[in-house]
């Protein structure tokens, strides 16, 4: 019987959609779904969520839950992780410092001192899993969709070797998109979309032999189309394609965007008026936090609400239980995954993590090989790739002082960053960090000056198991 | 409306069973099946074998026969090339005949060796004359590629022009079935990973419900309890079995074949290992003549509209890759591809054969990485030869056809120095207008 493991279940909304997903799939609804997190409350929930969700959809799924990783992970044939390190008190300090500093992030999950923060506080966590999956479930396929997926896939790599793909709905998302905006059945759209996560571009956009750029191009024209997504059209107006991941995210991955708090709320914000835009409040600095902190407040009533509306009658975009349908089956599909770039990307670094279109199959995961792509376009993901190698060189410091430097020249090579402050206010901001957050970052490692003793702060403490 | 061009229509047996695959798919039925041979006689016969077929699945294409190839190719959306160039007589013949006077013998000749190599310099001018028509007249056409000598052939392709090709064979596909017929299980169950060239890629991962599948296979070996092979032609199958034990993988194409892309089995001096592995030498000669006999015969069965005609889908990718371009639906096949980025141990740009996805985007090689040394070693001694035929047949240079007989690994244990360079220029002499100037 197959095993899936969750790590981080208590992301209830996330594993709400996935679990459906399993329990909606004829070759996964047998199987063993084990979830695990850290904290009682929220695993206790997502038991009882699951378990309820395959009674009504008359699944024969065994649902366990342990707040022990290895239980969790023990014998897995696929692991799903799902948490988020430190939570939101770190993510609070992941755009509050910088915004002191002038650097204004809007979402900060990805790239930026964010991104850089949050994987260094969420690499150390995906290779202990990943020594874990190798001691306890060495065929397990990684299925990693924490952020940001392009550093901790690249780390998870370096570091371990461990088969894995990271995944996100970003290509699936924005194809719908697109096809909506030009008015065609998405069934009937085509695309070929490569690069690196969340910046990723649709090379090609078709029916049939139709190309349908052109549909597009007319469609941005379109005020209230416009009003979706001013950031990522005005980067196809200039680079030529469309980006993958959304506006607000989009606007912080580039320097050209967010200079300042007055150019963001003066000349950013105006152009979002579609209220689709209200999950990263319209570009704002912080956006996407303040819908965090608003969601966790709401989260009793959410909760009730998920709970009483019952499964959904069919299987979401989530590439998550396709992967595994295809794998257990033999039947392949093809999705875009995060993955090791080995001949993949001529004109983006080896080894560096590339969203390229995935051949999935009982032999598991085989990225396809996508050759160069537009000059202009690889420059670009270039620029993010600086970012995260520096992440990874971090990772693999053994020694505190190359640690703190690498960290320190990734904020640097931050294109957003880069772009306001100089170098003593990037380090003077990077130190800042470092300090506030060195309960989650590896204690032997930070760098002189950096280090003060605290409690004993490793988060997935072994727990007792609740049954 | 889907046009498919058949370049060798003639072949009426292949060409038959391709054009049931094809019009086996719903989505597939109303297409524009475009003829085209050199031979007039053998086109009408495929012409007339494409409506029985058309008529026994209730398809409704359009159906279209032509001597002149650029009426055929014309606004193709798919190309497929199944002919050969000269034929059984001349080329073949010469081919043999010629070596067995130097005491060279041969069992097919048609992927290496000396045969391999005279058939490709014959090949490939022909099939670039059809992709510089191709460029012209369909060039966003894709091209499947079943005319060997296979690697040689999509490399000389590569290197010349812009075409989108894949090379097809079915030997992964078939020996997967030998394979299950040896291990007593239904093929469907197995999952297997299949990688390296055409005809000399391996079995990575043979496996069914995450149980390797090797261990029974050494069982069958050490008892010597496996099936012949090749259909009605009955062979032993004790070279791949041989080549198991030797090298810890199976290999992809028959036993016949193997032996003469390796120095070890057929030795003019050694008798003995031809009976021991029980290689059929001359046994390409011996199908020709078999299958010509037939051909007549069904030939004139199915002028008089005597001959049955019934579909079976049969192991080609052929139609699947059409169908899942079409239709968006995924599909893996075993696709011949230049090697980018494939396969870190064997040449760059080399033709290499791996598990392809293919829908709307087309063929998509998958990467491999790097294969067992021993594995890529071997493959390395056949990519040798296969560089300097195809560097012969583009720069039309005669001292690459020395070179590549030189390094040829079976030829080379054969002869020496001067007589294989002896060889080379009677064979070109016999072959006479079917080749190109060398200079």
């Amino acid at each position: 019987m197959t095993k899936i493991a969750f790590i981080g279940a208590g992301s209830l909304v996330f594993t709400r959609q996935l679990c459906s997903d399993i329990l909606l799939t004829p070759a996964l609804a047998d199987a063993e779904i084990a979830l695990m997190d850290i904290d009682p409350a929220r695993l206790t929930q997502a038991r009882e969520m699951v378990r309820g969700l395959a009674d009504r959809l008359g699944a024969p799924a065994t649902v366990t839950a342990t707040l022990d990783r290895q239980a969790a992970v023990s014998g897995a044939d696929y692991v799903i992780t799902t948490f988020q390190q430190g939570g939101l008190a770190a993510y609070e300090l992941d755009i509050e410092i910088p915004r002191r500093y002038g650097v204004e992030q809007c979402v900060g999950d990805t790239l930026g001192p964010g991104g850089v923060f949050r994987a260094l506080r969420t690499i150390p966590v995906l290779i202990d899993l990943c020594r874990e999956m190798d001691d306890l479930a060495s065929d397990a396929l990684l299925l990693n969709y924490v952020n940001p997926m392009a550093a901790n896939c690249w780390a998870i790599d370096a570091v371990t070797g461990r088969p894995h793909v990271g995944l996100c709905h970003s290509v699936q998302g924005t194809s719908e998109m697109l096809a909506g905006w030009i008015g065609v059945p998405y069934d009937e759209v085509n695309f070929h979309c490569a690069g690196i996560n969340h910046q990723a571009f649709f090379l090609e956009f078709r029916r049939g032999k139709e190309d349908l750029y052109p549909l597009i191009r007319e469609a941005v024209q379109r005020p209230e189309v416009y009003a979706q997504e001013p950031v990522r059209i005005e980067l196809m107006k200039h680079f030529g394609y469309f980006v993958t991941e959304s506006s607000g995210h989009a606007s912080e991955y580039l320097p050209y965007f967010r200079k300042s708090a007055q150019m963001v709320e003066e000349e950013l914000v105006p152009r979002f008026t579609d209220p689709v835009n209200d999950w990263f409040d319209y570009g704002r600095t912080g956006g996407y936090l303040r819908h965090c902190q608003q969601r966790l407040a709401d989260y009793p009533r959410e909760f009730e609400e998920i709970v009483a509306a019952g499964p959904p009658a069919e299987r979401s975009h989530e590439y998550g239980s396709w992967i595994m349908e295809a794998m257990e089956t033999n039947r392949p599909i093809r999705i875009n995954g995060n993955v090791p770039n080995r001949g993949l990307i001529d004109n983006l670094p080896t080894g560096c993590c590339v969203e390229v279109p995935c051949l999935v199959d009982g032999s598991g995961v085989q990225p396809t090989a996508v050759g160069a792509l537009p000059a202009q376009l690889a420059a670009l993901n270039r620029t993010n790739i600086n970012v995260q190698s520096l992440i990874v060189e971090a990772t693999l410091s053994h020694d505190p002082a190359r640690f703190t430097d690498a960290v320190r020249q990734a904020v640097m090579l931050d294109p957003l960053t880069a772009a306001v402050c100089t170098l003593d206010e990037i380090q003077s901001m990077t130190d800042e960090m470092l300090m506030a957050q060195q309960q989650w970052l590896p204690q032997h490692i930070l760098g002189p000056g950096l280090h003060r003793p605290v409690a004993d702060t490793h988060i997935f403490q072994p727990m007792e198991r609740i049954t | 409306m889907t046009k498919i061009t058949f370049i060798g229509a003639g072949s009426t047996v292949f060409a038959k069973n391709l054009m049931g695959d094809i019009l086996s798919y719903p989505e597939l039925q109303d297409i524009t099946l475009s003829l085209h041979d050199i031979d007039e006689e053998r086109l009408r016969t495929s012409e007339i074998v494409a409506h029985e077929v058309a008529k026994v699945l209730g398809a409704t294409p359009t159906i279209e026969a032509t001597t002149d190839r650029r009426a055929a190719l014309a606004g193709a959306d798919y190309a497929i090339s199944m002919f050969q160039v000269g034929g059984y007589k001349p080329s073949t013949v010469v081919d043999f005949e010629i070596p067995k006077k130097y005491g060279l013998r041969q069992t097919i000749a048609d992927t290496l060796g000396i045969g391999g190599i005279m058939r490709g310099l014959r090949t490939i001018p022909v099939l670039l004359e059809m992709t510089r028509d191709m460029e012209e007249l369909c060039p966003d056409v894709t091209f499947l590629q079943y005319v060997n000598p296979m690697a040689m052939n999509c490399w000389a392709i590569d290197r010349a022009s812009s075409i989108k090709t894949v090379g097809l064979c079915h030997s992964v596909r078939h020996t997967a079935g030998e394979l299950a017929k040896d291990l007593g299980l239904p093929v469907d169950e197995i999952d297997y990973l299949v990688a390296g060239i055409n005809h000399m890629a391996f079995y990575l991962k043979f496996e069914r419900n995450g149980e390797d599948l090797y261990p029974r296979l050494r069982e069958i070996m050490e008892a010597g309890t496996f099936h012949h092979t090749g259909g009605r032609w009955e062979l032993s199958n004790k070279v791949r079995y041989e080549m198991l034990r030797r090298l810890g993988y199976f290999v992809t194409e028959s036993s016949e074949h193997f032996s003469e892309y390796v120095p070890w089995f057929i030795k003019q001096d050694r008798p003995d290992l031809v009976e021991a592995y029980e290689i059929p030498l001359d046994e390409y000669i011996r199908r020709c003549e078999e299958q010509i006999a037939g051909w007549e015969a069904a030939k004139a069965a199915y002028e008089r509209g005597e001959l049955e005609i019934t579909v079976e889908r049969s192991v080609e990718y052929g139609s699947q890759i059409i169908h899942s371009m079409e239709t968006g639906e995924p599909a893996v096949i075993y696709g011949n591809v230049p090697n980018r980025g494939l396969i870190d141990n064997l040449p760059d740009e080399c033709v290499v054969e791996v598990p392809c996805l293919v829908d709307r985007n087309g063929v998509q090689p998958t990467r491999i990485g790097s294969l067992p040394p021993h594995l890529a070693a071997l493959m390395q001694t056949n990519i040798n030869v296969q560089a300097l035929t195809v560097e012969a047949a583009l720069t039309g240079k005669r001292e690459h056809i020395y070179h590549a007989a030189m390094l040829d690994p079976h030829t080379a244990a054969e002869l020496d120095l001067d007589q294989i360079w002896n060889l080379v220029d009677d064979l070109i002499e016999a072959h006479g207008d079917w080749l190109p100037e060398y200079h």
